[in-house]
């Protein structure tokens, strides 16, 4: 190997434009020099065969890395995410229902949730009731216990009537709930 | 956030998550689980997620899952069966089975040198370089300063150089 040789690769061996440069190559390349430095570096080029190379060299990087595309996931990648993610949902719909509950409970929806589910008991109770053959006539139990139910639904109907949003627990309990259940049993009872 | 939607988000970012996590790990099976790892956390994590950040927080959920594979066992894995790209950068019109050989063996070193840079200036060369990604992107995936993310790349940059530099000297001194 020459002196020559030895110099052009080492650019300590250089005087202080080609350091210099060496150290702004990156920042020449990105165009991020000013004009005055854009100049200077391209002095030094256009003499110093050492920077050509170097210069070459960060341009084939460039080059090369510019070439590598993105490569496609595998399918199997997104079948197995989203098993996991279809399974963690079904198990989780449970404790997401009983949030929902919640939140709506507290959100003074409580009057139309005790309503509907109150519709929902009457109902289907008397669906069933109707759906048994050859019952017998209604006894007059049965019948106050249908006026209890009546009379429930209207008291919380009228108190959702006037406070507009909510009936307190006092009020559900003893004159929704347990007329209701009541009446309820007594229906079931006969 | 429903499984549908995640799904979406999933097609969306799959591609760009585990070519980052390929070029990183060259190891297309392991990229595979870390990838498929990523996107788990990803719905653990969905509730409060910033859907407009959410490429950044995989990046960096993905560059983790890397540096951790990478301290486990050392990945330095021969090109010779990676499927990342192929390989175009000196092909003229007909390239040669020369020139085709040449610049193959270039990315192979080039990938090795790769390899040998360390964190974060490995990361923002595959995003900026590979990957394309905006400097704000690399910013933020990384949670780094803009300024400081533009001054590794040229430090990334210029030690890819000299150590490309090198093998080149020794190979034909």
């Amino acid at each position: 190997m020459t002196m020559h040789d030895d110099n052009r690769h080492d650019p300590s061996r250089g005087d202080s434009d080609r350091l210099w440069a060496d150290e702004h190559l990156e920042a020449w390349m990105d165009g991020q020099l000013d004009s005055v430095d854009g100049k200077r570096f391209e002095d030094v080029l256009a003499r110093d065969e050492w920077l050509i190379s170097e210069v070459d060299q960060a341009r084939l990087i460039s080059a090369t890395f510019a070439g590598m595309e993105d490569a496609r996931c595998p399918d199997v990648v997104t079948a197995n995410v989203m098993r996991h993610a279809r399974r963690d949902w079904v198990l989780q719909l449970p404790k997401r229902l009983v949030e929902g509950f919640r939140r709506m409970s507290s959100a003074g929806l409580r009057p139309a949730l005790a309503m509907m589910l109150l519709l929902v008991v009457v109902l289907s109770s008397t669906l069933i009731y109707r759906s048994i053959p050859e019952q017998p006539a209604q006894t007059a139990e049965v019948a106050q216990a249908l006026e209890d139910v009546k009379m429930a639904l209207a008291v919380l109907a009228d108190a959702g009537r006037t406070t507009g949003s909510t009936v307190s627990n006092e009020v559900i309990g003893p004159y929704v709930v347990r007329p209701m259940a009541k009446g309820m049993n007594t229906v079931i009872e006969n | 956030m429903n499984p549908i939607h995640f799904r979406s988000l999933v097609d969306t970012h799959r591609d760009r998550v585990y070519s980052y996590v390929l070029h990183m790990l060259r190891d297309p099976a392991v990229s595979a689980d870390v990838t498929q790892d990523v996107f788990i956390r990803l719905w653990e994590h969905r509730d409060g997620m910033d859907e407009d950040r959410v490429l950044s927080w995989l990046l960096r959920v993905a560059r983790n899952a890397c540096i951790d594979q990478v301290r486990k066992r050392k990945v330095r894995k021969s090109v010779e069966n990676d499927d990342v790209t192929g390989v175009d950068v000196l092909s003229d019109d007909a390239p040669s089975p020369e020139r085709t050989a040449a610049a193959s063996l270039f990315r192979e070193r080039l990938l090795l040198a790769l390899d040998r840079l360390g964190e974060p200036h490995r990361s923002i060369v595959v995003l900026r370089e590979i990957q394309e990604y905006k400097y704000e992107e690399i910013a933020d995936t990384l949670n780094l300063p803009l300024n400081t993310v533009k001054v590794y790349l040229h430090r990334a940059r210029k030690a890819l150089r000299k150590d490309l530099g090198e093998v080149h000297r020794h190979d034909y001194a």
